[in-house]
């Protein structure tokens, strides 16, 4: 059922709706069922309206049809031109052709046919062909992300007719790209999973005879000049498919380079259990089973193997191997381990090749007529087609304030020319009121009606409830999964009651419109609604936030310790059920608890952790701080309001969070994470130079020394560096930060001696000499300018909400050197903030304890310069050091 | 966790046996250099930039330390003076542990004088010292997708003053993976085929030399450069031809021939160890990047000009091999094999490692060393060959030389037969005298031996040996 249907049945069968709209007088404009009816069938389309008006009701337009042609066949269009309602189930798409006569109905149709064939078409596509696993995988993603929360759960038969595999899984990795107005979200589908879904949607396509299982594989055979990664695969260049009986390249004809072939078929196992497979390949390999990646052996590489391991149930799988070659020698085998035996070849017997061949509905006999184009288009623009499906077009009906219901679309009987909704009669009833007191519709409704208007207009009920309504259905609930063992809290979409005081609004905007998902091990997924959504994040905060439980506990970094220790595998072991920071949890991969602080309200968490049951009834969050005996009277007294303080303290510390006792780090080969000691990494660095040392700090907060220039280059927070550009393959790439929070500092020589207060900054200056480490193994890097030496260490403390950067400098030289400075910070505006604090445009706070700096402008920059003042030692020897804080 | 690896037999002479060192299962060893620190201890840099202390390296449970971490790309170490010397990509770099952990304290740059450009094959080799105590470091031109940054000294060999100051000492490099000071203090290097350089080779580093890349020519123009500039480098001559043209040419020492003798050689020893590791003392070892083997070189100097023959040696190791060098295991000399293919093909079953050969005293039957002497060559052997199949007819033998062209690499081209005319048998076996007509001068000369066998009816332990005759003796 979609979304109109739904509707259309929920106000037919609810009589006490109609009878409030009936004796509720002028009050009854205000009927939501109403106004989201006006909504979904695009009134303001062609009527215009106050923009308040419009805000409050929106806009739902067509799908754009600058491209339909190239995705949609003649026949489809002629059906669904015939008769919207019936051809497609459900459509707004009012009737234009009602009271016209049948033969000039066909004349008409077919114009306007050829004129929209002509708008990137006409359609044509070719066969294709595919595993009919892949149909089933497309089905259960079709139930299981969630398509038929507003779609029926068998698909939709009349697509076979309409268009091709090709164009549908286009269609839906982006349908906002043809269709903005929301109406079909996307559900954050990649190329593999919209393919398998354009399958199963399009099964009735297949020839029957293109099912009969053979022996063997299907092999494609594509050329290549690079080489290449599983999703360059839809541009590769097919040169020839080949039947094949194994995994091999002996029996298969082949270029010496420059090649990569797909396998495809069923693989039959004997019997369920953790099946062993291996690929020993040069160069990179791939081994999908039932859609899934189970081996990962990309790259060029010599003739080396890589296995894994994976339970399977007895029977046919859907089986794909993808190898490609780029230069030198090329090999290929595979082989399996059942379960408790050894390494072995697979028999041929145990692949079969059983394609689907779908053949897309074209129509060689159709060809654009330019006569009946012409003629389509006028037919197009003489029924304003455009106020619908074209983005911007001006409305050609009524101001919506001087309509009379009793004519036009909403007349008992629709005059020939304008479009026929078939609305019935207590819809017409509703949406008349609705125009009667249309000034009404010009207020701004309460956040909450706000909310509901969209949960209404977007079908949002069909998953998620809020206050007491909506929620899944008993079909959908069956069919959601989940990789996590959380209960209905880990595998239902969540109830959004109060979920404006639970999080954040830019939380809520990440989710509603970034595409954050929060939860990935749930089947069902949040779909994409794009910017008709703007305001929601807006209206949720509105309605239901609570003041005050905003307010951030106290910090210090004592009380974040704490946390952190409560967080840990010596505390709570809340990351037992939670990922932190991407890295894995160890037992059911809960919400990531790094992002916590990111995402939810101070007052929301607290309660939630003192009373895990009451804030978020059925959860599987075990009540730790509320008990009778505290677990950890030792700290912070064993009161449970302030250890919750403390776990939130130290989840406010952001991207430089240090990692919490017992996060197993994940093994990614080339993340590069300080745990203990700094990790020094030589780069070449984007916006620094080929000679970098990156520098990364247990505190999440890392610094990159450019020995070309002898300087501290930048600082970060969060990730330190993933070294795969430089460690991957022949590497060589330009690195940058993982991180966030980039603070480049100023070019040049940190140090300097200057002739005069107004002798200009040097450019470069200064020579790297190396490093010493200190006794926390930290690195001092040394430079010399002349018979001046600087060594610079730069040492990230913990510090509210971040973290701030301590650079120590100590100056040496054989005789004593006067006007020697240190410049702090340049930019173009630094303000003086007191106690010898400046403020480096509004974000970048600097602190010097000890010696008064001075600001100076220099060509249109601000510079911060610390004077250091040199002593001289026993030796005979000068010497000074200056010390300043970086909070950004 | 450290998982013993099994000793193996190689799959070439009885007379070496190859062990690996065992690696923790999160260390990656893309070797890039090595050195022997004493008592079963070696240092290990990577290409990560990483370098390990790996005590008891060759028991089954050796320990490692990360000695240092953040160099860039360091591909060669040397020790000395108390201090470990490493060569990153942009600097030569001297390193010192202090307190006697392992681990570094210390880092000082040495010499910074070359540039880079970002580039991944911007590869820095050595260093190592000559007689003079200076350091010597060859730099590799940028290869692949152009443009790439132009940075001076590419494609150079550098000479560097103790107190860390610069001079170009030859140019013409391409890819001169490998870098050694002989026992009589002379230098040498390695150079991989590709452009401007037909054939991989071995080549005597003199101050003043072209060795045919053009690639870095400009530098000879700064103050630093000790090579005259070569002018325009002709594109297509014979090797021998480019003599005339350009005078500092340098031809090399020995050509390695394509897939006969690897494909890319790296790192080399010099036989040191007074017949401790086998018959081939003085002889070079070098590895080869592409084919896990080691193949062995003996040079003479003939007219001024430093030559010889390669010969087939070990093979059958675990992956390309970057780097070769001498440690000790309880009084006797092991050969480490550095490893790692990543960025380019290599055979083998493994991607990155350290093995470790050593000689268990069964000498095979070999061709010793091949010299150049007027009108043909003195082949010595390590046992009496049989002197029924001393004769003519045991042998075959092919010349060819290179031409110096832009394309990557060269064909063999001019190739002739030169005859073997006559065979003398000397020292009761142990050496033959062969007489050839035709022989040419900028030409390899490759050898087989299909018909000869020692006194057990054995075959050599090798198929062929191949003299790169620059200059014939007495001519």
């Amino acid at each position: 059922m979609t979304v109109p249907q739904a509707f259309l049945l929920l106000l037919t069968v609810v009589p006490g709706l109609l009878m409030g709209c009936d004796e509720g007088g002028p009050a009854a404009v205000h009927l939501p069922e109403a106004e989201v009816l006006m909504a979904q069938s695009n009134c303001l389309g062609c009527h215009e309206a106050e923009s308040s008006t419009v805000a409050r009701i929106g806009l739902m337009p067509g799908p754009r049809l600058d491209a339909v042609g190239g995705r949609m066949s003649p026949a489809s269009m002629r059906a669904f031109l015939t008769d919207p309602g019936e051809a497609k189930p459900g459509s707004p798409m009012p009737s234009m052709l009602h009271g016209m006569p049948s033969e000039g109905q066909e004349e008409l149709i077919e114009s306007l046919v050829h004129y929209l064939q002509s708008l990137g078409g006409p359609f044509v596509a070719d066969s294709t062909k595919h595993l009919p696993v892949e149909i089933e995988h497309g089905r259960v993603l079709y139930e299981q992300v969630g398509c038929i929360a507003c779609h029926d759960a068998g698909g939709m038969g009349h697509l076979a007719s309409k268009t091709s595999i090709e164009a549908m899984s286009t269609f839906l990795q982006d349908p906002l790209h043809v269709r903005p107005s929301g109406r079909m979200p996307g559900m954050q589908l990649d190329a593999r999973e919209a393919v398998a879904i354009a399958t199963f949607l399009l099964r009735d396509q297949v020839e029957p005879e293109g099912l009969s299982p053979r022996q063997g594989l299907v092999a494609t055979m594509y050329r290549i000049d690079k080489p290449i990664v599983p999703e360059m695969l839809p541009e590769l260049e097919v040169d020839h498919v080949m039947a094949v009986k194994n995994i091999g390249l002996d029996d298969l004809p082949h270029p010496d380079d420059f090649f990569a072939i797909r396998f495809m078929g069923m693989i039959h196992m004997p019997r369920e259990g953790r099946w062993g497979f291996r690929l020993t390949s040069d160069d990179g390999s791939w081994l999908y089973i039932d859609g899934e990646e189970v081996v990962e052996h990309g790259g060029t590489h010599s003739n080396t193997s890589r296995e894994n391991f994976v339970q399977l149930d007895k029977g046919a799988h859907g089986f794909e191997l993808l190898y490609f070659e780029y230069t030198s020698y090329e090999e290929l085998s595979m082989e399996w381990r059942p379960p408790g035996g050894e390494w072995g070849p697979v028999p041929d017997v145990a692949f079969s090749a059983e394609l689907a061949t779908f053949n897309p509905p074209v129509d060689p006999s159709f060809v654009i007529d330019e006569k009946m184009r012409v003629e389509g288009e006028s037919i197009f623009r003489k029924f304003h087609c455009a106020s619908c499906h074209v983005p911007g077009a001006p409305s050609p009906g009524l101001p919506l304030a001087s309509l009379d219901p009793e004519r036009g679309c909403l007349s008992a009987n629709v005059r020939p020319g304008l479009p026929s909704y078939g609305f019935t009669d207590a819809q017409r009833a509703m949406l008349s009121d609705l125009v009667d007191g249309a000034t009404l519709l010009a207020q701004a409704p309460s956040p909450g009606r706000s909310v509901n208007h969209a949960m209404e207009r977007f079908n949002c009920l069909s998953c998620h409830a809020r206050d007491g309504t909506g929620g899944v259905s008993s079909e959908l609930d069956r069919l959601l999964v989940s990789e996590a063992d959380l209960g209905d809290e880990g595998r239902l979409p969540p109830d959004l009651t109060g979920v404006g005081n639970k999080l954040n609004e830019d939380s809520i905007w990440n989710v509603l419109l970034e595409g954050e998902r929060i939860r990935p091990f749930m089947s069902v997924r949040m779909p994409e609604y794009g910017d008709v959504l703007i305001d929601l994040p807006g209206h949720f905060a509105d309605a239901d936030a609570l003041e005050g439980d905003e307010v951030e506990p106290a910090f210090s970094i004592e009380i974040a310790a704490v946390g952190q220790q409560l967080v840990g595998d010596k505390g709570f072991k809340c990351i037992e059920c939670h990922v932190f920071d991407g890295h894995p949890s160890l037992g059911q991969p809960g919400p990531d608890l790094a992002d916590t602080h990111e995402r939810l309200r101070a007052g929301w968490f607290t309660s939630l952790v003192l009373d895990p049951q009451a804030v978020n009834p059925g959860t599987h969050m075990p009540a730790f701080l509320a008990t009778d005996q505290p677990v950890f009277p030792d700290l912070l007294e064993g009161d449970p309001q302030q250890q919750a303080d403390a776990i939130w303290s130290y989840l406010s510390l952001g991207a430089s969070m240090p990692l919490p006792s017992g996060v197993v780090v994940d093994a990614s080969e080339y993340r590069l994470d300080p745990v203990d000691d700094p990790i020094l990494f030589g780069v070449f660095m984007e916006g620094v130079s080929p000679r970098t040392i990156a520098v990364g700090f247990p505190e999440r907060t890392h610094v990159a020394w450019d020995s070309e220039s002898a300087r501290m280059a930048m600082a970060w927070r969060g990730d330190f560096m993933n070294a795969r550009g430089t460690w991957h393959q022949r590497a060589g790439a330009l690195e940058r930060p993982e991180g966030e929070d980039v603070l480049e500092l100023p070019p040049g020589p940190a140090i300097t001696a200057l002739a005069t207060s107004m002798s200009p900054w040097p450019e470069a200056g200064g020579i790297s000499e190396g490093n010493r480490r200190d006794e926390d193994r930290i690195p001092i890097f040394m430079s010399r300018q002349g018979d001046l030496t600087i060594e610079e260490r730069a040492r990230p403390y913990l510090w509210a909400g971040g973290s701030r950067l301590v650079r120590s400098f100590q100056v040496r030289s054989t005789q004593h050197i006067s006007g020697l400075r240190l410049r702090a910070a340049l930019g173009t505006r630094i303000d003086d903030a007191g106690e010898g604090q400046w403020l480096v445009d509004d974000h970048v706070r600097i602190t010097s304890r000890n010696v008064e700096g001075a600001v100076r402008i220099a060509e249109g920059w601000q510079e911060l310069l610390l004077p250091i003042r040199m002593l001289k030692n026993d030796d005979g020897t000068w010497s000074g050091v200056v010390e300043v804080e970086v909070l950004w | 966790m450290i998982v013993p690896l099994l000793a193996v037999m190689i799959a070439m002479d009885p007379g070496w046996s190859v062990g690996t060192v065992a690696q923790p299962d999160d260390v990656v060893l893309e070797v890039g250099g090595m050195v022997s620190l004493g008592d079963g201890s070696i240092m290990v840099c990577t290409r990560r930039g990483e370098s390990w202390v790996i005590e008891q390296a060759f028991s089954d449970e050796p320990v490692y330390t990360l000695y240092a971490d953040g160099l860039h790309e360091p591909l060669g170490l040397l020790k000395e003076d108390g201090w470990i010397y490493a060569v990153q990509r942009g600097e030569l770099s001297r390193m010192r542990d202090v307190d006697g952990d392992n681990r570094i304290d210390q880092i000082e740059t040495v010499c910074d004088d070359w540039e880079i450009s970002g580039n991944y094959h911007e590869y820095a080799f050595g260093p190592r010292i000559d007689k003079e105590g200076n350091f010597w470091v060859t730099l590799n031109k940028p290869f692949g997708n152009e443009p790439f940054g132009k940075a001076n000294w590419r494609g150079w060999a550098v000479r560097i003053s103790p107190e860390g100051k610069m001079e170009g000492a030859c140019s013409g490099l391409r890819s001169p993976a490998g870098i050694e000071i002989s026992p009589g203090g002379e230098v040498f290097y390695t150079d991989n085929q590709g452009e401007w350089c037909g054939a991989s080779k071995l080549a005597h580093l003199e101050v003043g030399d072209f060795h045919g890349h053009p690639h870095g020519i400009d530098s000879s123009s700064l103050d630093a450069s000790l090579v005259e500039h070569p002018g325009e480098v002709p594109d297509g001559l014979l090797m021998p031809e480019v003599v005339g043209e350009i005078p500092h040419f340098k031809l090399p020492a020995v050509w390695f021939p394509y897939d006969r003798m690897g494909r890319s050689p790296s790192g080399m020893v010099w036989d040191t160890t007074g017949g401790a590791f086998g018959p081939f003392e003085g002889q070079v070892y070098v590895g080869d990047q592409y084919a896990p083997i080691v193949m062995r070189v003996d040079l003479e100097q003939v007219e001024g000009h430093w030559q010889g023959a390669c010969f087939p040696f070990l093979e059958g190791f675990d992956c390309g091999i970057t780097r070769l060098s001498w440690a000790e295991d309880n009084g006797s000399p092991v050969l480490l094999v550095g490893m790692t293919d990543r960025g380019w093909p290599s055979l083998g079953s493994r991607s990155d490692g350290v093995q470790h050969v050593r000689f268990n005293g069964q000498v095979p039957f070999a061709v010793k060393t091949m010299r150049a002497r007027p009108g043909g060559f003195r082949l010595t052997f390590t046992e009496s060959v049989d002197s029924e199949t001393a004769h003519p007819d045991s042998f075959t033998m092919r010349s060819f030389t290179y031409r110096l062209h832009s394309p990557y690499g060269s064909p063999e081209v001019d190739v002739d037969e030169p005859v073997i005319e006559s065979v003398k048998i000397l020292e009761g076996g142990l050496v033959l005298d062969i007489q050839v007509e035709g022989l040419r001068e900028g030409y390899v000369h490759e050898l087989e031996f299909p018909g000869l066998r020692n006194g057990d009816g054995d075959e050599l332990s090798h198929e062929r040996a191949c003299y790169t005759l620059i200059r014939v003796p007495g001519s």
